[in-house]
């Protein structure tokens, strides 16, 4: 023990003395007492160091571990080493000054830990500011949260976890047992009960004792706060007990996947409103000559306004918090009881302002803070954000140890935009689940369909992983799935493998080659000799009916329109060149200038909804609109396969988010680009869409391979899908 | 007026040849400017030569403001500075009935340039509220100071369109991200997507037509388009020297400025649609 935490006995001694300026400290038995906030990262080994510590302290040193320590808001105004506990943690708002150096020892331990925290109330700050320890808490704890989140733009959902349990925490403890103080005895097994911890029995002991104490000294002074506390709080007790917090200034950031996985259901048993109003209450309570910097706030990059205001608040609350209790242990002001007793009433009036009080006094508390929580990249947070994937990414996934190569293969293929275009996708994926499944082999004493589906399960995870998934390729998993669950769980396994082998290159046939082809006689028609045709980037079937209908001897010429930064209307130009078609090449921006000239327009589809949008690469909706606007037809040319049955109003609840680098490099152009280096500039983001919802009213014709119908004939060709699919239903073919 | 012109008549045709050449290169670029240019080219008329009457005078400026004009059509702004001189000018010759004008004239290019600032400064906070996302297209030095004054009493943030194959946007984002703007660059492809969250359009303009019309860097009428679609306001912001009399019936054509195609499509491309020799 000794040797595992000399900083323990440092503290030790540092309790002591503190123990001693402290006025009328009661002795106290050198227990440590903190709070671990369930979805903290698990520590490890901590059973071995509870029982060792039953006796003296119940914390757990969780080798990094990021356990939060629970600080009542009395011990703000403390004086410890480092850095003040921050309110939040203020649920075992022991006032009493004999716990105070109980408190103030765990943080000294866990500062030991982590670098220069100190406090116990730095542990849980550090919760929000996971990487930097010090103490000068950025007073924009959701910007710099956001920050800390990275620059996705995506706030990870469990951001508001951590800093929402910490003051969950106090609230649970405060509010646990409003009982009053004669409760003291009680207080420790009301404490204990709940938890389900069995783990730390004796740990429990050991927290009890100081428990019953602080407890009782905590509630006098929380308990209107507790009764404001969440009453689902208790909950969160087991996790508290259960590791005997450590507070350890964690590394907020590692950890909160780890506590976002097992706080997420404690947390989710409290409402949202709850969790607010406790965060409120503790913000509040710690009001009080907050000056928060405005460091933090400037950096918030593509992190996103924190997710939203509660992930901020939370945060803030967190961070400010901390900052707050720097403030109380730098200014070393002797926190006599009457700070102590300020810091009571602060409390019991911070319960009783109202969440709207409490939400405005947290913007008076910063004035000087400046966050700008607008950034556009945060509307596409509900997105998966883009990633790089490498080949050591990708081998580095859990299951490419056991992947067939194909699908590794394929999906390094979907990441580099080697294979590109919803029909091709699709037709890659079918080829390799087709070598997939004739390489399969069902292992002993499991069905074919269901092991074969988790297969593919884990198959498809990887491919998403690479790229997310097209329509076209989620419609045929589906339809695939629906097969494989209507295989003969008595059919030999060879026979059932061939059969399904057989149907996807049925669908493949069906859906895909002959589809193309019925649809490229049917647009082929509508090539008149004298057109001046427009396309757009790349679709493989304008190519073929253009490419066709040169071979039919139309004269016609092509408009095609190219935009970035995909640049995919050079690979039609070169496509049609070949073709020997006279081909001009414009930008998208040029389009209104050139298409008083054009006599149709043919576009490409990724997928069309079934109230008539169509969804195609990020710039086929300008195209169709400024051809709208001249009368000009837009035929729309797309297999049935790819058709949806959901609807879309805009192109932003359903995209794709690719690689914002991509607009910073400019071929071709003289220089570098004014966006090189955007990662390091704070308030400028950048977005690089794949899609496009185009209106049905723009569009004048679907072209499929049932013939030409109109975009309100889109769910008709569904409902016919449908219907064959139930009819053929178990029997047969996808 | 013989007299007068002998003074030194090489010189200010000098003067005026001098700035039709650089027109013609482009050495000259963006309204501004050009209309500064012009307006010394009027300001040294008035001062190098003297003028026994206003009709003469009038004479005169319409004869060097078709030289400047023809030097290059597409920019407005130098018939517009034309314009107003001769404005004042007969205005002058109405009150005054004195022979020398040069006070009228050396008022018209300060004021150009400084009123247009104030105006933009007073008129900025009035249009933008908080929270408002903003989209505009390339680079234009009014929408920058525009919404720079602004942003010092709102919170807005600001969508910038890259505008290919110029790729001023980037400097457009960079610049407001500088001044401590939220922006987010996109493609031009993303203007119709991101129109949908858009709450005002703010761009800037090459010159404002007498129907209304305005032109503007290649991508403006898919943006405008894109903002009658989802019932944006779209505002054109310019300087007084960019308001043209002119009512040009096909201005894509007339009023269109062409640039070599290797910005769009480079050797390669171009090389691959040569015919193909054996």
């Amino acid at each position: 023990m000794d040797s595992k935490k000399p900083d323990l006995h440092r503290t030790s001694s540092r309790r002591s003395t503190h123990e001693s300026q402290v006025e009328g400290a009661v002795p106290v038995p050198k227990t440590i007492v903190g709070f671990h906030v369930d979805g903290a990262s698990p520590s490890p080994a901590t059973e071995g160091l509870l029982s060792k510590e039953a006796g003296r302290s119940s914390f757990t040193e969780g080798g990094g571990s990021p356990t939060p320590v629970i600080i009542p808001p009395t011990f703000q105004r403390e004086r410890f080493e480092t850095r003040e506990p921050t309110p939040q943690e203020g649920s075992a708002g022991a006032s009493s000054t004999g716990v105070a150096p109980a408190f103030g020892s765990v943080p000294a331990g866990s500062t030991s830990q982590q670098s220069g925290e100190g406090s116990i109330a730095s542990g849980i700050p550090a919760s929000a500011r996971p990487k930097s320890l010090d103490l000068p808490a950025p007073d924009v704890p959701g910007p710099n949260t956001t920050q800390q989140q990275g620059n996705s733009g995506v706030v990870p959902p469990f951001v508001t976890s951590p800093a929402v349990v910490q003051s969950a925490v106090p609230g649970f403890e405060v509010g646990k047992p409003p009982q009053s103080q004669p409760a003291q005895p009680s207080a420790p097994p009301v404490h204990r009960s709940p938890s389900p911890a069995a783990a730390a029995p004796a740990a429990g002991v050991a927290p009890s004792s100081l428990h019953g104490f602080s407890v009782n000294s905590a509630q006098q002074q929380t308990q209107p706060q507790a009764q404001q506390a969440q009453p689902s709080l208790p909950q969160q007790q087991p996790q508290r007990l259960q590791q005997p917090p450590v507070q350890q200034p964690q590394k907020q950031q590692p950890q909160q996947p780890q506590q976002q996985g097992s706080s997420a259901p404690k947390l989710k048993e409290m409402s949202k409103a709850e969790r607010r109003a406790l965060q409120e209450a503790q913000r509040a309570a710690k009001a009080g000559g907050q000056k928060d910097q405005d460091g933090g706030s400037r950096k918030e990059g593509g992190g996103g306004g924190g997710g939203g205001a509660s992930a901020g608040r939370a945060h803030s609350v967190a961070s400010s918090e901390s900052h707050s209790s720097h403030r109380g242990g730098a200014a070393g002001g002797k926190e006599s009881k009457s700070a102590a007793t300020g810091q009571k009433a602060e409390d019991k009036g911070a319960p009783a302002a109202s969440l709207g009080d409490a939400a405005a006094k947290a913007p008076k508390r910063r004035p000087a803070r400046k966050v700008v929580s607008l950034n556009s990249t945060e509307l596409f947070a509900h997105l998966p954000p883009y990633q790089k994937v490498s080949v050591s990414s990708l081998l580095s996934h859990k299951d490419a140890v056991h992947m067939h190569p194909a699908v590794l293969q394929l999906g390094l293929r979907y990441a580099d935009g080697t294979i590109k275009g919803a029909t091709a996708r699709c037709l890659a994926m079918l080829h390799t689940f087709c070598q997939v499944i004739q390489e399969y082999v069902t292992p002993p004493g499991k069905s074919l369909s269901r092991d074969l589906t988790h297969e593919l399960n884990t198959i498809i995870d990887l491919l998403v992983q690479c790229r997310p998934l097209a329509v076209s390729m989620a419609n045929t998993i589906r339809r695939l799935k629906m097969r494989i669950h209507s295989i003969d769980v008595n059919a030999p396994e060879a026979e059932a493998k061939r059969a399904l082998i057989e149907d996807i290159r049925r669908y493949i046939e069906v859906q895909i080659i002959a589809a193309d082809r019925l649809l490229v006689d049917c647009a082929v028609q509508k090539v008149t000799d004298g057109d001046v045709i427009l396309t757009f980037a790349y679709s493989h079937i304008v190519a073929n009916v253009l490419t066709k209908a040169a071979a039919l001897g139309r004269t016609f010429k092509v408009m095609v329109v190219d935009c970035r930064p995909e640049l995919e209307g050079q690979r039609m130009l070169e496509k049609l060149q070949a073709s020997g078609i006279a081909c001009s090449y414009i930008h998208l921006n040029a389009l209104s200038f050139v298409v008083r000239d054009v006599t149709k327009v043919f576009l490409g589809a990724a997928a069309i909804m079934s109230n008539g949008t169509v969804m195609g690469r990020a710039g086929n909706a300008a195209v169709a609109m400024t051809a709208h606007a001249h009368s000009k037809p837009v035929l729309v040319c797309c297999e049935s396969f790819k058709f949806h049955e959901r609807v879309q109003l805009d192109s932003i609840t359903h995209n794709e988010l690719g690689d914002p680098d991509a607009l910073v490099s400019l071929p071709g152009y003289p220089g570098v680009s004014p966006l090189a280096g955007w990662q390091d500039i704070p308030r400028l983001g950048l977005l690089n869409l794949k899609y496009d919802a185009m209106p049905a009213e723009y569009v004048t014709m679907i072209v499929t391979e049932y013939g030409m119908i109109p975009p309100t004939s889109v769910p008709v060709i569904l409902r016919e899908q449908q219907q064959d699919a139930s009819a053929s239903g178990g029997g047969g073919g996808m | 007026m013989a007299e007068a012109v002998k003074e030194k008549p090489s010189s200010f045709a000098e003067v005026v040849e001098n700035c039709c050449a650089q027109l013609r290169r482009r050495q000259i670029q963006g309204s501004l400017p050009c209309a500064k240019r012009t307006a010394e080219i009027m300001r040294a008329l008035l001062t190098m030569q003297r003028h026994p009457d206003a009709a003469s005078l009038i004479d005169d400026v319409r004869a060097v403001g078709y030289k400047l004009q023809a030097a290059k059509p597409v920019e407005l702004a130098v018939g517009n500075i034309v314009r107003r001189v001769l404005h004042l000018i007969r205005e002058e010759a109405q009150t005054e009935k004195s022979d020398s004008e040069a006070d009228s004239n050396d008022a018209v290019p300060q004021g150009k340039a400084d009123g247009k600032q104030d105006v933009m400064k007073s008129q900025g906070v009035e249009h933008l509220h908080a929270n408002e996302v903003i989209l505009t297209l390339g680079m234009s030095d009014t929408t920058y100071a525009f919404l720079r004054e602004a942003a010092r009493k709102r919170e807005f943030q600001v969508v910038v369109a890259e505008g290919a194959p110029r790729y001023d946007g980037h400097l457009q984002a960079r610049k407001l991200a500088d001044a401590g703007i939220q922006v987010t660059a996109i493609p031009d492809s993303a203007v119709f997507a991101m129109m949908a969250r858009a709450n005002k359009v703010l761009v800037g303009a090459h010159a404002v037509l007498a129907n209304g019309g305005a032109i503007a860097p290649a991508g403006i009428h898919m943006v405008a388009l894109a903002a009658h679609k989802h019932s944006t306001p779209l505002v054109v912001l310019v300087g007084l020297h960019k308001l043209s009399p002119q009512f040009p019936h096909d201005p894509d054509l007339l009023y269109n400025d062409f640039r070599g195609p290797a910005e769009v499509a480079d050797s390669d491309m171009q090389a691959r649609g040569l015919p193909q020799h054996s």
